[in-house]
């Protein structure tokens, strides 16, 4: 039987730059963000002109889609529009580096490397999303911006009056204004370990596929990865959007709003 | 911290993809989705004020339409009114001139008919003269005398009563 390897939960080193490791899925994020430059610079040539041609079209299609997609939710145009580059980034760059990820070499060129002590076979190019670092990275953008778009909306007694309420004036609100601090926290881990839990188990199950049957198996299963990727990038910056949205909210309508909060959170999970 | 080794989290790296991601979103910022945005809107602005310049002009349109309807049944109406005038007029003038031609005609026929009526009347009286003169010296002849001036007058007046009457 052949040597089968499922991939590590760490992402591998291939060099060092001084001290900085270079690791595979930081590649695959450099190659991302020159395929999004290179899209940038073709819409930079297209000159904006008042009548498009075929490309711009598609993406002035594109971006106006998603654009009125956000804006749905946030029901204020100005304010998706203050939104819109965070949130839009989050979704196409992941979206970008999740489909990426399926595209054969991924995870099967190979050189010989050291990981963990171990002399193995590691992968040039892996997605970039099975790496917790970068997951965790986009995380901590979607809730640091998510304080800066509320502290800018509330200014900055108002929104941090949301979490510490003195306790002789309202003890449950205080309370609860603790576990509202303890849930910004956590929503850094439960974005880091979603997107990284489902494009890593992705990866897993289309290596341990093809290594059941090479030909033909694997192709459902990067349909459903394609989906997965699809679905996660959506869910990672809808999520961004409608927590940016509840912080922007003030304090009288963010109570009104806690029930919206809870059905929206909700379908969360079920989604990953 | 064992458990951040396991997963690979290294500070420098979470570092670089934090970069990453902000020069990402700047350059599709810059790039993407303020120009293209703002296409979008500018062209939605452009296509509303089109449409409302294409409403307004139509709307002038209809007025102008009905100023020009309004214009031409005013036209129709002082065209009947002028012609009315006109064949009255014309009708005028004509019951004049047959007026004065008749009354020149009548004039005319009055004239001629004096100067027919002088004619006689002056060939009448030549002929009275010569007639008278012809039945004095007949007279004479007859008589074999000459009347004297006092008879001559005296005849000549008697005849002028009576020829008259003879030649009627």
């Amino acid at each position: 039987m052949a040597h089968f390897e499922t991939p590590p939960l760490a992402s591998e080193t291939l060099a060092h730059i001084g001290s900085f490791p270079v690791r595979n899925t930081l590649i695959m994020a450099w190659l991302a963000m020159a395929v999004l430059f290179l899209v940038a610079y073709f819409v930079r040539r297209t000159r904006y002109r008042e009548v498009p041609g075929r490309f711009q079209g598609f993406i002035e299609i594109m971006v106006e889609a998603l654009f009125n997609f956000f804006d749905s939710i946030v029901q204020d145009r100005k304010q998706t529009k203050r939104f819109f580059p965070i949130v839009a980034t989050i979704f196409i760059f992941l979206l970008t580096a999740n489909w990426m990820g399926i595209l054969p070499g991924v995870g099967s060129i190979t050189i010989l490397g050291e990981h963990e002590g171990k002399i193995l076979n590691l992968p040039i190019f892996r997605s970039m999303n099975a790496d917790v670092n970068m997951t965790l990275a986009i995380a901590i953008i979607s809730v640091v911006a998510t304080q800066i778009y509320g502290v800018w909306a509330l200014g900055f007694f108002s929104y941090a009056g949301k979490f510490f309420v003195a306790p002789w004036k309202d003890p449950i609100g205080s309370f609860v204004g603790i576990l509202e601090l303890i849930a910004e926290c956590a929503k850094i881990i439960s974005f880091t370990f979603r997107l990284f839990g489902n494009i890593f188990a992705g990866e897993v199950l289309l290596v341990v596929i093809s290594f059941l049957m090479p030909y033909l198996a694997p192709i459902p299963f990067m349909g459903l990865e394609l989906f997965v990727g699809f679905i996660q990038a959506l869910v990672f910056s809808l999520l961004t959007l409608v927590f940016i949205k509840m912080g922007t909210t003030g304090h009288g309508e963010h109570h009104a709003s806690s029930h919206a909060h809870a059905s929206h959170a909700a379908p969360s999970p079920a989604l990953t | 911290m064992e458990l951040l080794t396991k997963l690979g989290i290294q500070w420098g790296l979470l570092i670089a993809q934090i970069v990453n991601f902000l020069i990402v979103a700047g350059v599709l910022g810059f790039f993407i989705y303020k120009p293209i945005l703002k296409l979008l809107d500018d062209r939605t602005e452009r296509i509303r004020a089109a449409a409302e310049k294409a409403k307004k002009l139509e709307e002038q349109a209809k007025e102008m339409e009905a100023i020009r309807v309004e214009k031409l049944k005013k036209i129709d109406a002082e065209c009947g009114k002028l012609l009315e005038t006109a064949k009255k007029q014309a009708e005028q003038v004509q019951a004049d001139i047959l007026e004065r031609a008749s009354k020149e005609a009548a004039l005319l026929i009055e004239r001629g008919k004096q100067s027919v009526a002088e004619e006689r009347d002056r060939a009448l009286s030549e002929l009275q003269g010569r007639i008278a003169g012809v039945i004095v010296g007949l007279s004479e002849k007859i008589l074999a005398r000459e009347f004297s001036s006092a008879d001559q007058t005296r005849i000549l007046e008697s005849l002028k009563k009576d020829i008259p009457a003879l030649l009627k």
